[in-house]
């Protein structure tokens, strides 16, 4: 409306700045609408309303829990065994083994360099969907090892997963104490969770946090595997 | 325990701890394979992956006899404890549920399980009935050890050098790019190139997804402050884009002229690098019909012929801007930057590959871009082992081990003597390469088609071969034709094969790569194949031997011996033939370092098998050092590094004109064979994806890489849909003269073709897109061109 | 057992890393002979590097073993690790 008002505005300013040179008005050059191609701009007010990309598919109630109260948040707390077991479920349900890179429950951007970082950096925790911080310092080429889950297509026919006879390793217990107390060693590799906020940060799984978040240097008392980091030889298994 | 005992005790605990650690840390690469047992039970060693070129090391972890996790090997140099998804899931590629467990043989038409002893009789049948039609097709997939057995059982005992590997489809016109330049096969350089390196040139590769654990080698060193140039130049927009400075995109074909077009301005601008040219390099111009060796060339002649390609005309050729061609011959011609071009696929499956490579080299050469670490003109291997099996031991239809040809005598003699043959055993004649060996096969015997059996091992033809209509599926409807297939699961090839024969995996057996950076790498059994399956190299074996006991003279050596003579310790021969005996000994290690042998004649010197166990893989030449240690090489023909450099600080001591210089050839830009027209309007490109290997017969059976792309696709450029009217993920027909398929639509999913371009990959079975394919291939390689052909689309509902 | 200890004396015990030369011939021979030596205590050897363990009366004695160690044939070098001094 503004818009149509300043050019009726330019266009008398023009015809009536101009001798009259004898040409129609009708033949002044329309302005062109924008090419379909070029994706408009959005303006925070319609941010929500109008979504792209793997983003578009977030639920609205999302958005709602965004601008309330971080419901996630709570006193740290030692997570219950119910907890902790189901945190493991769903971590070991991304893996095909204790230490694979975890698939991508979600879409993403198959031929960009995704922005992995907006959600993975510091991690995101909205109303029970959790966004991991990532657990490894960051590499420019998160696809390289992540992949989805599902099949990235749209509109693509649903093909069946392959049957495997594969047994991953799967890590179920808590890592050893010296005595009742002690600080448990770790019980995994540290390479490539380096970041031990990842899984046991305030925006880990309940079940996986740690009780005591305000301690950052964990490493100071939990100590790593020599054996898990392939550091050390261990005992000998077969040899030929 | 009193005092004195233990002060002793504990003076003897210091000491040992002291000794073992002079003796075995001075050397962190060659420290002792770390076998351990980790705290949850887990036994864990070394392997390289079993997929692609880059050659990452894995720690396989076992328990109870499988496998049960994978972790990048963090004493590895390629890649240090990183890994790519395919790395990481590599372990659940021996578990698919129909994992090949019994010899089967068509009868009636369907395959009956037979016994071993049934299957190996029918092999040697077929030898004993027609031995000049009898081939071996083999892959880059194939162990050294395995290659080996082949190539000695094709060039030395039966003795019809009718041997040829998939690699023929891959690299053979790195193979004759090296040849040509150098005088001798495999890159100078190394994958350390990649760290030193100021500007990345990518030529039609997209290594994001192919050689990811390469590619992240690179830019990751972005992350570390590092200003690293990356450059796309490429047909279809990629993942690898994504990450390039810079994306220049061309037409198919027109890289030929690209290549000139730098030449050119360098030339025009005269910074091209006098001084290197002058001590180092011959220019060369072709033959007619061309020939590996060319003729002399001189630089007036140079000058002129590269006079045509002006920006302009480049322009035409190839439809890269000016401006673009400018600012890359404006990187060649600065010395002080250190350029590293990547190439793989792109400039390999081209009906002009030999050219192309000779032009990259060229290039290189022209501008002093090489020598030193970081300036290297990097050829990237797709296969674990087209270095290390293929084109190192041979086995290729005209070649025989350490870069000899069957053509020259004084090869054939050096070879007879190595292996300690009669005079005369070795054939002068090559066998036939790939495409010819395939089209014979399916051909009849009376109209020319003299091969009538051909044995696969580790390779699925049936899905990789071009225009497989016309070479593959022919065969198995002539009478008399007879497919041997060995392999691990019901792949296309096998289900189409008339006997199977089900072969042992990756880590079920012993085995050694050879990756794209000379490095050669080991590993041993960790766990047992499932059912009567069996090593590739024993069924080899032991098919030589029921030759040998049915008297064909060609499986004893001049003495009477037979071929595989495999010994214990004291040195009695041991019956590895008999399935039981196998792994009595180290068969591996007899044949690896009776083949090593023949390494020094071309200066690609290995190292004893048993100084690769200790390492994460040896870079070769590999030269003894005085204190009994050995020493691996990065940079070949450098004196600063390379032991066989010795008389300048750049010496090509395999050049090509006798005078260590290397070459620099001039190709002119020649038209693909078949391109697009009225009737078929696109050009179609194949190639992969990241989460697939080839055809798919392993990666589609892991579920984690099958459920992200569990189907493959036709890509489409969105204008070109629109044009066609065709949605995303509709079903099309996809025709060329040869062939059709159907396949559904993805609009700029994984890649972004331009308009006029589509790319299918090939890793589905179910989506065969090599019967539209062209069989086409360069004169002097022989490898096809599979990233050029001419395709129309349509929709299916349309009759 | 008192007098025994008194009788001792001062006892210095040397952890040693005997490296042996890489001539094959030399080295066995080398190696047989520390073996027969009854003032060492030899380990395991790891590849060319043999741990010892000697005692000596005091530590100039130690020394003069040491010297003379490195002097024998098929002997490149001895590496003195620790030294323990009992004193009395």
């Amino acid at each position: 409306m503004l818009f149509a008002a300043a050019v009726a505005v330019a266009a008398v300013g023009l015809i009536s700045g101009v001798e009259s040179s004898g040409r129609e008005v009708a033949s002044y050059r329309r302005v062109e609408a924008p090419s379909p191609d070029v994706v408009e701009a959005r303006s925070y007010r319609d941010m929500r309303a109008k979504q792209y990309g793997p983003n578009a598919a977030l639920p609205a109630a999302w958005w709602r829990e965004l601008a309330a109260k971080d419901a996630a948040a709570e006193l740290p707390r030692a997570g219950t065994p119910a907890e902790r077991a189901a945190a493991l479920a769903e971590r070991d349900g991304r893996r095909a083994y204790e230490g694979a890179p975890p698939t991508i429950p979600h879409a993403v951007d198959q031929l960009a360099a995704p922005a992995c970082l907006t959600c993975h950096d510091r991690g995101l925790a909205i109303a029970g969907k959790h966004a991991p911080p990532m657990s490894h310092t960051p590499q420019a080429s998160c696809l390289q090892c992540h992949v989805v889950a599902v099949d990235p297509r749209i509109a693509a026919p649903a093909v069946a997963a392959p049957e495997t006879s594969f047994v991953g390793l799967r890590r179920a217990g808590g890592g050893a104490q010296a005595w009742t107390g002690a600080p448990p060693v770790i019980p995994h590799p540290t390479w490539m969770r380096e970041r031990c906020e990842s899984c046991h940060g305030p925006r880990g799984r309940q079940g996986l946090r740690t009780p005591h978040p305000g301690q950052q240097s964990c490493q100071q008392c939990h100590a790593p595997s020599a054996t898990f980091d392939q550091r050390s030889a261990g005992r000998r298994g077969a040899t030929p | 325990m009193d005092r004195r005992d233990f002060l002793k005790a504990t003076a003897m605990a210091t000491a040992t701890a002291a000794a073992a650690r002079l003796a075995f840390d001075d050397d962190r690469a060659n420290a002792q394979p770390v076998v351990r047992t980790t705290d949850d039970g887990v036994t864990w060693d070394k392997a390289p992956c079993r997929f692609c070129g880059t050659g990452c090391h894995v720690q396989v972890g076992t328990k109870g006899g499988r496998i049960v996790a994978i972790a990048g090997d963090q004493q590895a140099e390629v890649n240090k404890g990183l890994l790519c998804v395919k790395g990481y899931h590599v372990g659940l590629a021996i578990y698919g549920k129909d994992r090949l467990t019994r010899p089967l043989l068509r009868k009636n038409g369907k395959l009956e399980p037979i016994t071993w002893d049934q299957a190996l009789d029918i092999v040697a049948d077929r030898v004993m009935a027609n031995p000049a039609g009898f081939a071996f097709y083999g892959s880059g997939q194939w162990t050294i050890p395995e290659g080996y057995a082949a190539q000695k059982l094709m060039k030395a005992g039966i003795a019809n050098n009718q041997i040829d590997p998939n690699a023929r489809l891959c690299m053979a016109s790195a193979v004759t790019g090296f040849l040509s330049t150098y005088g001798v096969d495999e890159p100078a350089g190394c994958y350390d190139d990649l760290d030193a390196a100021d500007v990345i040139l990518c030529w039609g590769n997209n290594p994001a997804e192919m050689h990811p654990v390469l590619f992240s080698r690179i830019v990751d060193r972005r992350s570390r402050g590092e200003k690293v140039i990356l450059i796309d130049l490429t047909t279809r927009r990629t993942r690898t884009s994504a990450f390039a400075d810079r994306t220049i995109f061309f037409t198919p074909h027109g890289d030929l002229a690209i290549a000139n077009g730098i030449a050119h301005l360098l030339l025009e601008r005269g910074t091209w690098d006098k001084d290197f040219v002058a001590r180092y390099c011959n220019f060369r111009k072709r033959t007619d019909p061309p020939t590996l060796d060319g003729q002399v060339m001189t630089a007036d002649e140079y000058r002129a012929a590269l006079a045509e390609y002006t920006p302009a005309r480049v322009q035409e050729l190839s439809g890269v801007a000016p401006a673009d061609l400018e600012y890359l011959a404006t990187l060649f011609g600065d010395r002080g930057l250190k350029i590293t071009s990547l190439w793989c696929m792109g400039m390999n499956q081209h009906t002009r590959g030999t050219a192309i490579n000779d032009l990259v080299h060229g290039v290189h050469l022209l501008s002093g871009h090489f020598g030193k670490p970081g300036d290297a003109p990097t050829s990237l291997t797709g296969q674990p082992s087209a270095c290390g099996t293929v084109r190192e031991v041979g086995t290729l239809a005209h070649a025989l081990p350490g870069g000899m040809v069957v053509a020259k005598p004084e090869h054939r003699k050096e070879a007879e003597q190595l292996w300690n043959l009669p005079e005369g055993r070795i054939k002068d004649k090559p066998g036939y390469h790939t495409v010819e060996m395939w089209k014979r096969f399916s051909t009849p015997a009376d109209k020319g088609g003299d091969i009538d059996t051909i044995w696969v091992q580790t390779t699925n033809p049936a899905r990789s071969l071009p225009n497989v209509d016309l070479l593959f599926y022919p065969s198995r409807k002539i009478p008399g034709k007879f497919l041997i297939c060995s392999d691990v699961y019901p792949t296309a090839t096998a289900m189409a094969a008339d006997l199977v024969l089900p072969s042992a995996m990756w880590v079920e057996k012993n085995g050694m790569f050879g990756n794209s950076e000379r490095r050669t790498q080991q590993w041993f059994r960790q766990v047992l194949p499932p059912g009567e399956a069996r090593d590739d190299c024993w069924q080899t074996i032991a098919v030589a031997r029921r030759l040998h006991d049915r008297g064909h003279a060609g499986l004893k050596d001049k003495d009477g011996k037979f071929l595989f003579n495999i010994v214990d310790p004291a040195g009695k021969s041991v019956p590895v033939w008999e399935w039981p005996r196998y792994y009595s000994v180290n068969v591996d290690e007899q044949l690896f370092d009776e083949y090593r042998t023949f390494s020094r004649k071309k200066h690609k010197d290995l190292a004893p098998y048993r100084e690769y166990v200790k390492a994460r893989g040896l870079r070769w030449p590999v030269v003894e050092q005085a204190d009994k240690t050995w020493r691996e090489t990065k940079f070949r023909f450098a004196k600063f590094d390379d032991p066989y450099a010795t008389k300048a600080d750049i010496q090509f001591y395999h050049s090509v004109t006798k005078d260590d210089r290397a070459l620099i050839w001039f190709h002119p830009w020649e038209a693909p064979p078949e391109r697009p027209d009225a009737e078929y309007p696109l050009w179609l490109c194949t190639g992969r994806v990241l989460e697939h290997w080839h055809t798919g017969t392993m990666t589609m059976r892991i579920p984690q890489l099958a459920r992200a792309m569990p189907q493959a696709y036709v890509e489409v450029n969105r204008d070109d849909a629109r044009a066609l009217g065709v949605a995303d993920g509709e079903v099309v027909v996809l025709e060329s003269r040869r062939g059709k398929v159907e396949l559904p639509v993805w609009i700029e999913g994984r890649g972004q073709p331009p308009r006029g371009t589509v790319f299918v990959p090939f890793f589905d079975e179910s989506i065969a897109i090599n019967v539209a394919t062209l069989e086409d291939h360069d004169p002097l390689s022989k490898q096809p061109d599979y990233k050029k052909c001419a395709v129309r689309l349509r929709r299916k509902a349309t009759p | 057992m008192a007098w025994l200890l008194l009788n001792r004396g001062a006892m210095v015990v040397s952890a040693l890393v005997v490296t042996l030369s890489p001539d094959p011939a030399h080295r066995a021979a080398a190696l047989a002979r520390l073996a027969a030596d009854p003032r060492l205590t030899l380990g395991t050897p790891q590849r060319d590097r043999v741990p010892v363990v000697t005692e000596a009366s005091s530590a100039d004695a130690g020394a003069a073993l040491v010297e003379e160690l490195t002097q024998h044939d098929g002997v490149a070098r001895v590496d003195v690790v620790s030294i323990d001094f009992e004193v009395q």
